[in-house]
């Protein structure tokens, strides 16, 4: 079957000031780009560590994805505080945006919270926002609170969404009842009924370390994980607020990794799922590339 | 969007993708009139595929009770209702399809189920449609009506879930047909678990991806039927492949029954997927009601399905229903039996029409003991 072709269309950038509150940053700038500034050390342990108060803040205005299939009909969250601070060895790119729930689990009909940027590997003016193409690939590092949760508290188990789930049998696990996911499934044998997990496919993991991925994209369907995962990452969610920072590593070995040398200017496109809302896949807001200077 | 012939509805309709029939299609017919709900065909399934933690309220297979069973619960008529009213014009279907009926920002009509309308499988089922009026139970027929409704995936040639799907992830395979979720590539993100009007796909929150039927692909690759037909109770299923339209043969079972005498029909044809199992439609049950559910054949379907025992080849295709293991390539109906043939044409099974019948004493003398059912 042979798929249509969708284009993209190009959407005009607009960085503008941030006084706004949430997200509750200072240092608001009215630039069209973001600056990095420099530091020792870019904190990871807290989101809200005393060095971001001094960091310029870019607000980034977010649209309803509506150029491929699944659209996102109407933008719940308007706007995208971004921050950014280097040290040697990363980039740290700190997102603020309001949420109204922290939506950190997967169910049918529940879908999680997440943010993504987005940094061309390429030739820069002839790149797609939206997830690159064949040509011009994109280099994406994708945080999600359900993978938060993961490296907070541990992958969920049936249990802690049903705490009287009770089975008798699980074929091939190990144990008794509960049969914890995390003990009772070690074996092959076992973890043949999580076929997802056996195949390798990086969503499936029942162990997680970041809440982070970082990934790859030649165009629309093509996103594909790396296979070393560099990047680091860490969220919060207090009164409404999502905090997030990422550390993305500034040179690495692996070619599907952009560098960010000192005094580079690099392009940036975000985008934003509200799980509260049903967003996932395509149903996401988005803001195409804006230059990332370094210091 | 494309336009691609969909037989069923007698008409060209609107695909995302062009269409790419398979050079065969997996295609399966239960006969509703012998269904007993044992669910035998369900447990087999769960215990070979879906026995995992998180998999807890998948059923690739379940049997539901018609008008009033369903799984996920209100599967059916929340997407009717979303889809509106459809007429037929003789053999077209003059409605929308899921897919014609599309949100501008979607690519299929659809919705996600809650996660409570996983959480009774077996809500409603044995429920009769409507009181039975006093003293009518003793008297015999009784106006109330049920039935059972056996459901897996349809493997449809034209799959809302594959159109759904933003990654790719899913694929018909052009062999036989059967559509699968590549478990390696799949993000969850249940497009097309909304998509699926049929609700055959299932979220996995332990392994954060979407699951579906595989329709027993290492069975049909070694010429095996899937393991619900193999184990069905009541004999109700046969499994086997349907010629692409036009190239139908009389002796393919799965030709003469679906396409040929037309006894058996799709499920809710007008959600436009133009899925492959295909049901003798229960006698009993009200026309207009098997109308909805099953398209405008029923009366034909129901007619010839009533000419079975007087008509030698139909009673034979009929008969090779949960006889053999082997997928029937070819059939013959002869003089006293019906003859089954697998891929090699290979004789696989022999059914009479009339099975021998022994009469035993009730009193066993050799053993000095009576005969019981079980003895
Ligand atoms: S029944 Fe549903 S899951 Fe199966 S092929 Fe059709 S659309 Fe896909
Ligand atoms: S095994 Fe056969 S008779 Fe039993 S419930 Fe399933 S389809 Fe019906």
């Amino acid at each position: 079957m042979k798929p249509k072709v969708l284009l993209a269309i190009p959407i005009a950038v607009a960085v503008v000031a941030c006084e706004s509150r949430p997200p509750a940053t200072s240092g608001g700038s009215a630039a069209t780009s973001i600056r990095v500034s420099r530091v020792a050390e870019v904190p990871l342990d807290d989101v809200d560590a005393a060095a971001w108060r001094s960091a310029a803040t870019a607000e980034i205005p977010l649209m309803a994805q509506g150029v491929a299939y699944p659209m996102l009909d109407r933008a719940s969250v308007a706007k995208l505080a971004v921050q950014a601070m280097a040290d040697a060895r990363w980039l740290g790119i700190r997102l603020q945006w309001s949420d109204p729930a922290r939506d950190d689990d997967t169910q049918v009909d529940r879908y999680t919270d997440g943010v993504a940027v987005e940094v061309p590997l390429r030739d820069v003016p002839a790149a797609n926002p939206m997830m690159g193409s064949k040509d011009n690939p994109v280099y994406l590092a994708h945080w999600k609170a359900v993978w938060q949760h993961d490296v907070e508290e541990g992958h969920r188990d049936v249990q802690d969404r049903y705490p009287g789930f009770w089975a008798d049998h699980y074929p091939f696990a190990s144990g008794g009842e509960p049969f914890p996911v995390s003990e009772a499934f070690q074996t092959s044998d076992a973890r043949r009924y999580f076929p997802a997990t056996t195949a390798g496919n990086p969503v499936s993991k029942l162990e997680r370390r970041w809440p982070v991925e970082e990934l790859h994209a030649e165009g629309f369907g093509s996103l594909a994980d790396h296979r070393f995962q560099d990047a680091r990452a860490r969220g919060r969610w207090r009164d409404g607020v999502w905090t997030v920072v990422l550390l993305l590593p500034r040179a690495v070995a692996d070619p599907a990794n952009p560098s960010f040398p000192d005094g580079a200017k690099r392009q940036m496109a975000f985008a934003l799922w509200e799980g509260g809302a049903g967003n996932v896949a395509g149903r996401k807001h988005w803001h195409p590339f804006v230059e990332v200077g370094l210091p | 969007m494309s336009k691609v012939g969909n037989w069923q509805l007698g008409r060209e309709m609107e695909f995302p993708y062009e269409g790419a029939r398979p050079a065969r299609q997996i295609a399966y017919v239960f006969d509703t009139n012998k269904c007993i709900a044992c669910q035998t065909c369900s447990i087999a399934c769960k215990t070979t595929w879906t026995s995992g933690k998180g998999q807890e309220h998948v059923f690739y297979n379940n049997v539901e009770s018609k008008p009033y069973g369903f799984f996920p619960h209100g599967w059916d008529v929340h997407l009717l209702e979303k889809l509106g009213t459809g007429r037929w014009s003789g053999g077209t279907y003059e409605g929308k399809t899921v897919f014609e009926a599309a949100a501008p920002n979607e690519r299929v009509l659809g919705y996600a189920p809650d996660e409570a309308d996983y959480a009774s499988p077996n809500l409603g089922e044995d429920v009769i449609a409507g009181t039975i009026e006093r003293g009518a139970f003793f008297q015999g027929i009784h106006r109330a009506w049920m039935f059972y409704l056996a459901r897996i995936c349809n493997h449809c040639t034209y799959p809302a879930c594959l159109a759904a799907c933003p990654r790719k992830a899913i694929y018909k395979r052009p062999e036989d047909g059967i559509v699968l979720i590549d478990q390696s590539r799949c993000r969850g993100y249940r497009e097309c678990l909304k998509a699926c009007p049929y609700k055959k796909v299932f979220y996995n929150a332990i392994t954060r991806v979407s699951e579906k039927c595989i329709g027993c692909y290492p069975l049909i690759e070694r010429g095996e039927q899937p393991q619900c037909v193999q184990t069905c109770i009541g004999k109700i299923r046969l499994q086997g492949f349907l010629s692409p339209p036009g190239s139908e043969r009389a002796d393919n079972p799965l030709d003469y029954l679906v396409r040929i005498r037309k006894v058996a029909l799709p499920l809710y044809p007008q959600f436009g997927t133009e899925p492959n199992v295909y049901y003798v439609p229960p006698l009993h049950v009200p026309r207009d009601f098997l109308a909805q559910a099953f398209g405008p054949g029923v009366e034909e379907a129901a007619a010839a399905y009533r000419s079975a025992p007087t008509d030698r080849e139909l009673l034979g295709a009929l008969l090779l229903f949960g006889n053999t293991p082997r997928i029937l390539h070819r059939f013959r109906a002869e003089a006293e039996e019906a003859i089954g043939y697998d891929a090699e044409d290979r004789e696989v099974v022999r059914v009479p029409y009339t099975e021998p019948f022994f009469a035993r004493e009730f009193f066993d003398r050799k053993n000095d003991v009576y005969r019981h059912n079980v003895t």
